[in-house]
């Protein structure tokens, strides 16, 4: 397993520029990796660095934010060193990522399909029409039951579990070796949250992607994750396996977090 | 799990009606009143303007001095002016400089506008920004009607040569007006380009690996053109009455050429003397094509709206 990892992160720093002039850390030194077909959960409160952490990978934090130590390396490759030009082509080919509210990450003005097949023809030179055919059965692969009828539908006629499933259409659409979830689940009601859960648990295993889950939902997590790392206030403060988290948590915030839960107390 | 699969599964009967609606915006856009009217008010002029050639017409430029200053009737339908030139034919003719002007304005006024407020948005609070806007704002600062006489007195009526170019003085004012449009309609663009930018979908596309570029003109365009376009059917209008204004006054497109400011002009000393036809029938011209180009403003405020296009399809899930 071990030398299998897809994604490996090392001592990550990631800091802001203020508005003041000064300079804020806000991830201090993260390791975590990421295997292939594993879906690893990184968890913690809002405000932990889960979503900077995941912006940083993408290297995507906009002009004030930078990484300032540490490296992230996939498949061997340092994404926090390539120059913008090939970290450009890499995503959404080699590393994509699925956003919390499907509702605002689809474009408004164009259906579902022009959206999916622009995604695959960005990366692979098929041609409109097999890039057609793909998204097609990108969305059939992601559990539409009328691919056809979703391919021509606007992201405003679909319901947000439907376009979560298109938002992760297009996030597996290039076969990517990894794929990042942010709180995908969060804008959902709670039984498409499980839907949603189920179909990237399939997917990780079909296309045998590596998952970073980000989530502040301890009990989603564990239906997904084999391994999961523990983050607050910009730190690691544990990783072990989603079973040993449950049952045997190490660190104090581990425990706090999971007695945080709220549990329907019977009188 | 499968039973809440086909819930969540049932499809959306009305995309098909939408990507139809689509197809015939035309005839949405002559479904709304104000929309219809405009459209066939505009339509009317420009295609007299642009047949005007094949059009059972007199020569705009003949001169019948045994005919000056005929009353409407029945061998020239709006009358003739001094020289005995047929206004009807005078009229349309006229609506090719007048109509070609407004329409050469509001391209040049969109192409630049919209490229500049997408820039200027898309890198909001950085000096790309900064120097754009202010530029349009000092493009902004001098009233269009003292650019206009400012230019024509530094450079004259006559055609003026850039280079290779050679510029007639309709072109150059078509291009100074054009300039003058950019800092509205790129306002209005930047504007829009702001809270659009700012949307997850960008962020989304960025992660799909899509280039800046990209993502400006397929991506974010789309999302704010409708205002800009309903803007730009307003600013038309008013490119004509421009042109009328300066042309009025000797400084825009020069005689014995024919358009409606150069008709109103030949006017001037008719208008208290009896022979009402003169001005008034070249006025009701200008009047009509504004009119119109507002009603199609309008009707298009109406079609494009995406909100109104949300509320017809309805949130099927």
């Amino acid at each position: 397993m071990k030398n299998d990892q897809l994604l490996e992160i090392k001592k990550l720093k990631v800091g802001f520029r203020q508005s003041d002039g000064g300079f804020r850390n806000v991830v201090h030194g993260l390791d975590l990796t990421v295997g292939r077909g594993e879906a690893v959960g990184l968890v913690g409160e809002s405000g932990s660095g889960k979503s900077v952490t995941a912006l940083a990978v993408m290297r995507l934090l906009g002009r004030h934010g930078s990484i300032t130590e540490g490296e992230i390396l996939l498949n061997g490759t340092d994404l926090a060193r390539l120059p913008d030009k090939e970290m450009r082509a890499l995503r959404g080919k080699e590393i994509s990522m699925i956003f919390q509210d499907p509702t605002t990450a689809l474009n408004p003005a164009f259906t579902i399909g022009t959206q999916l097949v622009d995604v695959i023809e960005a990366h692979q030179h098929f041609g409109r029409n097999r890039a057609r055919k793909e998204a097609l059965q990108n969305l059939d692969h992601v559990g539409f039951r009328d691919p056809a009828r979703a391919l021509r539908a606007y992201p405003h006629e679909l319901s947000g579990g439907m376009k979560q499933r298109a938002m992760v259409a297009m996030a597996v659409a290039c076969k990517p070796r990894i794929v990042l979830a942010d709180e995908p689940t969060t804008a959902l009601d709670v039984t498409v949250q499980a839907q949603i859960v189920a179909l990237l648990r399939r997917l990780v295993k079909e296309l045998d992607i590596g998952l970073l889950f980000i989530t502040h939902n301890l009990d989603l997590m564990g239906e997904l994750c084999t391994r999961a790392a523990v983050m607050h206030r910009g730190h690691v403060v544990e990783t072990a396996s989603a079973v040993d988290l449950f049952e045997r948590p190490q660190h104090q915030y581990t425990r706090m977090l999971f007695e945080s839960i709220p549990r329907l107390e019977l009188v | 799990m499968q039973a809440i699969m086909q819930d969540e599964q049932a499809p959306s009967a009305e995309a098909e009606t939408r990507g139809r609606h689509a197809q015939t915006f035309l005839a949405r856009l002559a479904r709304t009143p104000v929309g219809a009217a405009g459209l066939l008010l505009v339509t009317t002029l420009a295609l007299a303007a642009v047949l005007a050639p094949v059009l059972p017409l007199q020569d705009p430029l003949l001169l019948h001095m045994d005919h000056a200053l005929t009353a409407p009737g029945r061998e020239f339908l709006l009358g003739t002016d001094q020289a005995g030139r047929d206004l009807l034919s005078r009229i349309i003719w006229g609506g090719r400089a007048s109509l070609a002007i407004g329409a050469c304005v509001i391209a040049i006024g969109l192409a630049l506008g919209i490229s500049i407020g997408l820039v200027a948005g898309y890198f909001s609070r950085t000096w790309i920004e900064e120097s754009l806007m202010k530029l349009m704002e000092i493009f902004a600062s001098i009233p269009l009607l003292i650019w206009a006489i400012a230019m024509v007195g530094v450079l004259g009526v006559q055609p003026t040569t850039f280079g290779p170019f050679r510029l007639s003085n309709e072109a150059k004012l078509t291009l100074l007006i054009g300039l003058l449009y950019t800092p509205g309609l790129a306002r209005l663009t930047h504007g829009l380009v702001l809270q659009e930018a700012a949307s997850e979908y960008v962020l989304a596309r960025r992660v799909q690996g899509a280039s800046t570029a990209s993502i400006l003109f397929t991506d974010i365009l789309p999302n704010v053109i409708s205002p800009v376009l309903v803007q730009a059917a307003i600013l038309m209008g008013v490119a004509i009455i421009v042109e009328a204004s300066l042309s009025f006054i000797g400084l825009g497109v020069q005689p014995p050429t024919p358009s409606w400011g150069t008709l109103l002009a030949d006017a001037r000393n008719l208008v208290f003397s009896g022979e009402w036809w003169v001005a008034f029938f070249p006025g009701l011209t200008v009047f009509l094509a504004v009119l119109g180009l507002n009603l199609l403003g309008d009707g298009l405020r109406v079609v494009l709206d995406p909100r109104r296009r949300t509320s017809a399809a309805g949130e099927l899930l």
